[in-house]
């Protein structure tokens, strides 16, 4: 029985659900370490220009924290339909999950920026430099690599978390499994134990990665 | 005011309050060029805060700071900037950059803020680092270093800036007697070379070796104010009583 769950055209169609939960989860991730460090800085950075969307930020970090994916993306999904914008519903998964990721981790590089020491940046002051010179230099090498522990167990939660874009009809790992369930129910055990594991193997790459994304940090 | 008798620095009435706290009520104070004036006080008189009202790392309230002859005005970001390329600072706490080498936090201010290249960073770096004694430290990061020898790296960044005055904020509080000799030498060192200094600091053997004056600072007010060896052998009731306390 086995062999016939595992026939080399159900392995390409877990294989299709596979790269499906690696692009939501690679575009997710990316999105919220590069938007999320922006935004991270907006709401740190003592800067008049950003005085008046501190409070936004929070407001945005606040709200999406608070909240289930799940409903975001259910949200995404008919807010998307009621104004008529017409995209794929990859691209409302994308976007609800990208939305989570960088509310998350603005607030894991906040975190890593005000545990710093004030005096860091008057030392980069003190030496003549711009506040955003002291914030590339000084600041936020020292910020990204505290952020880091925490960031990469958020990454692993998103991962997993993405299974709940199967909600809009999107074939990504969970759901892949959930079809081959429906044509050899009897092998369920063993369909979901191949997609526990394609998670695991997944996921625990970020934890070397982590682990580099550290040792690179340390120096400049 | 002609030629050397000319201060390179002077505050007329700064004050500087941090909420309802006043630090400080009206400091006036003269540093000519090559000269090492040293701020002494109880804690919480307002030295450190003097100091960093000289580079604008805070914004005086009032009063006007002249640098070269020239009022600084602090609010203006590029000012502030510019006076700090001039005016270094050291602080008590090292502040060293902790994800860079040695030789990277020397050079990253003359790179970045003065524009020089990295080979000619690099090589003032390794000779500021030859000539106070931690040329094999070049490439050792902060946390390997003893407190003496960051703090020496700490001047050195400070120095790689060519300033025209150096600012020494309790540069040895946190260190033990032997690694604070260590520091004050490379200071007294700069003294004879005759770097312009203004210095905090409860090092009084020290003080009396390398000041030139000293200012006697309380509650936000330079109390007394003159020669070393006037000030330290005062008949000052109040003054007397501090120095006594901290000599023994």
């Amino acid at each position: 029985m086995i062999e016939n769950i595992f026939s080399l055209t159900n392995l390409k169609l877990l294989g299709r659900g596979a790269a499906m939960t690696l692009l939501l989860a690679s575009v997710g991730v990316t999105a919220g370490a590069i938007f999320g460090t922006v935004l991270a800085v907006v709401r740190t950075y003592p800067a008049r220009a950003f005085r008046l969307m501190t409070p936004l930020v929070w407001l945005y970090v606040e709200i999406f924290r608070r909240t289930p994916l799940l409903i975001l993306i259910l949200l995404t999904y008919f807010g998307l339909a009621l104004a008529k914008v017409e995209v794929s519903n990859v691209v409302v998964a994308i976007v609800a999950i990208s939305i989570t990721s960088i509310a998350y981790m603005c607030e894991n590089v906040r975190a890593g920026i005000e545990s710093l020491p004030r005096a860091q940046w008057d030392a980069g002051f003190a030496l003549g430099m711009h506040g955003w010179q002291t914030l590339f230099y000084i600041i936020l090498p020292q910020a990204l690599r505290l952020a880091i522990p925490p960031s990469i167990g958020f990454m692993q939660s998103l991962i997993k978390d993405t299974s709940m874009a199967t909600i809009i009809g999107i074939v990504e790992l969970t759901h892949a499994g959930v079809i081959l369930r429906y044509r050899f129910p009897l092998g369920s055990f063993y369909i979901f134990g191949a997609v526990m594991i394609a998670y695991f193997l997944i996921c625990y790459p970020l934890s070397w990665a982590g682990d580099f994304a550290e040792r690179r940090l340390r120096r400049e | 005011m002609t030629g050397e008798n000319e201060a390179i620095l002077r505050l007329e009435g700064v004050t500087k309050s941090f909420g309802k706290l006043v630090v400080l009520k009206g400091i006036d104070l003269a540093v000519r060029k090559g000269e090492v004036v040293a701020l002494i006080g109880p804690s919480g008189s307002g030295k450190s805060t003097c100091l960093r009202c000289i580079n604008g790392l805070e914004v005086p309230d009032s009063g006007r700071v002249y640098f070269r002859g020239r009022q600084v005005n602090f609010t203006n970001r590029h000012e502030r900037r510019e006076i700090r390329k001039h005016i270094g600072i050291v602080f008590q706490s090292y502040n060293l950059f902790p994800h860079m080498t040695v030789e990277e936090n020397i050079t990253i201010g003359p790179r970045k803020v003065l524009g020089e290249e990295r080979g000619e960073a690099l090589r003032r770096a390794h000779e500021l680092l030859e000539k106070f004694g931690l040329a094999d430290k070049a490439r050792a990061m902060p946390d390997q270093l003893s407190g003496g020898q960051q703090q020496r790296v700490a001047i050195i960044r400070a120095l790689a800036m060519k300033p025209e005055i150096l600012l020494l904020d309790e540069v040895t509080s946190a260190l033990d007697p032997e690694l604070t000799r260590e520091v004050l030498n490379l200071i007294t060192q700069l003294a004879a070379e005759g770097l312009t200094m203004v210095l905090v600091s409860h090092e009084m053997a020290f003080v009396r070796r390398t000041a030139v004056r000293v200012a006697f600072m309380e509650a936000g007010r330079i109390v007394l104010e003159g020669p070393v060896n006037e000030v330290l052998n005062t008949d000052n009731e109040r003054v007397r009583r501090f120095l006594v306390a901290l000599e023994g």
